[in-house]
């Protein structure tokens, strides 16, 4: 069920759009996460959502009531700023406590709460420290039952984890993911790093200057990016652009420079003729010395020569080399990987994917390119 | 450590001497002179007593004593009231621009000798002077209504004074304080006063007591201002002082007076700090319970 929607948002500094006509659902008790570079629009977005700065056009409307023009503080959405803006005065008790009292809360309930919500973040025994006093992870977990304890319809989170260094990152991620599930009250988050947004979210969207790319769940943006910013953005991708030259059913054949004409799967429906971008990830590479035999007419078989070779331990990376082109390709460690023969630099290697595992584009743009993680060879 | 102790005594000294020197003997001073008998040519006398001490039961001294007190704290209230909100405004204020020119306006009059814009406003209040004849025109006040030489001309003088000493310290903290606390006030569903009572008032104490401080002391030994806008039902104590020494050349009396004004002074301001520590040693006590 939708619990908030934006219709057709825009905001503009000046001549500066910063949102165009953005509109999202959020359902009902999900994690939604807004992610896109830094200067995308995110935050602006968020900030419109909790009152903190009008749109110039379009409404929001939660939980079926417009509330485009209510001031933050009648609004039943609260924010876990990115710094955690706690109050430096107070303690960590009437930090948590500071929204009921400000809505004249009976001092009664308040002391039957704030102790139930300490506990939920695990900071019983922390109540009468100050901000100053606390790790960045416990100002976070203040921050998030500040926030909470006013029982909002939605909870924003702009950047919660920018803050932490990368190992209480992961910890403070897997906390908020529990904590979800515990409270069930549905989570905004707002990120640049596309990982996080993976790992946590139920729905991503993916902006782009001030523009929606892509609204999907994590492996709908994985396996079917709408546009190569999408594919860049999130994981590691190979772009190649070919011509439909031949429709067999729902495939096509597509004639790329240099390559033989390779089998996909045409789901755009694409006309004998047109030109395509197409996205392969490098996991759908199947890599070996030997010729793959070719089970059916959707097996594509590349040659090519090994330029580069990355091992990571679960995986290794390589870059091989087909004529002009440098395909990324990840091998996973099934096996025991002492046994198997293994690929080197310079090996000549053969190349496999299916059909079905490379996806058209509707929209590609070349700057894109410079998202992926390209060695300099 | 003993180097840096060693170091920090020679580096602390000369403001230690000018202190000693120039604050503490002649405090010392007028606290003796207070105890010494005036001798008739206005010079002190041999010998010691307390008969000075004694001609301060003079009758007509607790109502200026009383005068000296709620001037001092009017002023001070009406001052700090005026101050915040301009510190809360000037320190949200993005144009760099703008904030530079309103601070500008307000110390701008510090250029101007004081003893001259007390008689601007002597001219600006004058009985004969266009302010007055506009409010007598328009109906405001009858014509019998003096504005000048009673002690609301004191009272307004004094808080034009005292205004930018009490917007500076203000501001130089509100300045820092970290707005985006407003922004979380309001989210959490506070409402804007309240946000401002809760959080902002409390992140700007500092600048708060430090305004109290500069302008309740100077306020308390306020002379000039009454002696020029004030008339004789408006004496304060800086008033009595002044004509103890200037007027009867009876110095060990105006010591007397300007000791009972310290004490005054600084027996609040002592018990004010006390009670901040008790207050603060409480809530230590309170958190460690807890």
């Amino acid at each position: 069920m939708e619990i908030l929607r934006f219709e057709n948002i825009t905001k503009r500094y000046g001549q500066n759009t910063v949102l165009d006509h953005v509109s999202l659902s959020v359902n009902e008790g999900e994690v939604f996460s807004l992610l896109g570079p830094s200067g995308c629009g995110k935050t602006t977005l968020l900030r419109i959502c909790g009152g903190f700065e009008p749109p110039d056009e379009g409404r929001v409307i939660l939980d079926g009531v417009d509330i485009t023009d209510m001031p933050a503080n009648r609004r039943a959405i609260r924010t876990v700023f990115q710094n955690y803006a706690l109050f430096p005065h107070m303690n960590v008790w009437d930090n948590v406590a500071f929204g009921l009292k400000a809505t004249g809360i009976s001092q009664k309930k308040i002391e039957e709460d704030v102790p139930k919500y300490l506990d939920l973040v695990q900071l019983t025994d922390y109540a009468a420290r100050k901000p100053g006093q606390l790790s960045g992870g416990q100002r976070q977990r203040v921050a998030i039952a500040r926030a909470l304890i006013t029982k909002p319809k939605v909870l924003l989170l702009d950047e919660p984890l920018a803050a932490l260094d990368l190992k209480l990152r992961q910890r403070m991620l897997i906390e908020l993911d529990t904590l979800h599930d515990d409270v069930g009250i549905t989570f905004i988050f707002v990120t640049h790093d596309q990982q996080e947004a993976m790992s946590i979210s139920d729905h991503i969207a993916v902006l782009r200057n001030g523009e929606i790319e892509q609204i999907g769940t994590p492996p709908e943006l994985y396996e079917a990016p709408r546009t190569s910013f999408v594919a860049a953005f999130i994981g590691d991708t190979n772009f190649f652009e070919g011509k439909v030259s031949a429709i067999n059913g729902d495939y096509c054949s597509l004639n790329i420079e240099d390559f033989p004409p390779l089998r996909l799967f045409n789901d755009k429906k694409v006309p004998v003729g047109r030109k395509v971008h197409i996205s392969i990830r490098p996991e759908k590479f199947m890599i070996s010395h030997v010729k793959p035999e070719k089970t059916d007419a959707n097996t594509n078989l590349l040659q090519g020569k090994v330029e580069e070779v990355i091992y990571l331990g679960s995986h290794t990376r390589y870059w091989v080399r087909v004529q002009a082109w440098r395909i990324s390709v990840i091998k996973q460690h099934c096996g025991y990987a002492l046994d198997e023969r293994s690929i080197n630099w310079g090996d000549d290697v053969w190349l496999k994917f299916e059909a079905d595992n490379a996806y058209m584009l509707d929209h590609y743009e070349e700057n894109d390119e410079n998202l992926l993680a390209l060695p300099d060879l | 450590m003993k180097k840096s102790s060693f170091t920090n005594f020679f580096l602390g000294l000369p403001s230690f001497v000018w202190l000693v020197v120039f604050y503490a003997f002649p405090i010392l001073i007028v606290l003796l002179l207070a105890f010494r008998p005036p001798d008739s040519n206005g010079g002190i006398g041999t010998g010691w007593t307390l008969q000075t001490l004694r001609e301060l039961r003079n009758p007509s001294y607790p109502a200026i004593i009383w005068r000296t007190f709620w001037q001092g704290l009017v002023s001070t209230a009406v001052c700090i009231a005026v101050a915040v909100p301009i510190s809360y405004q000037l320190s949200r204020t993005s144009s760099q621009k703008l904030r530079n020119t309103i601070l500008l306006l307000i110390i701008v009059p510090f250029w101007t000798n004081f003893l001259i814009r007390i008689y601007a406003w002597r001219i600006f209040l004058h009985p004969e002077g266009a302010f007055k004849h506009l409010l007598v025109l328009i109906g405001v006040i009858p014509e019998s209504t003096g504005l000048l030489y009673n002690q609301w001309a004191v009272l307004t003088v004094m808080i034009y004074t005292y205004i930018p000493f009490a917007v500076l310290p203000i501001y130089a903290i509100s300045e820092k304080f970290d707005f985006s606390l407003m922004e979380a006030a309001k989210d959490l569903g506070a409402s804007s006063f309240y946000a401002f009572r809760k959080i902002y008032l409390p992140g700007i104490s500092k600048g708060i007591w430090t305004a109290v401080m500069v302008v309740l002391i100077p306020a308390f030994g306020a002379y000039l201002i009454p002696d020029l806008v004030g008339g004789s039902t408006s004496e304060l104590i800086g008033d009595k002082i002044a004509q103890r020494v200037f007027v009867d050349r009876n110095l060990p009396h105006a010591s007397a007076l300007s000791a009972l004004l310290m004490l005054g002074v600084f027996v609040p301001l002592i018990l004010v700090s006390c009670l901040r520590k008790f207050q603060l040693k409480n809530q230590k006590k309170a958190e460690f319970m807890k």
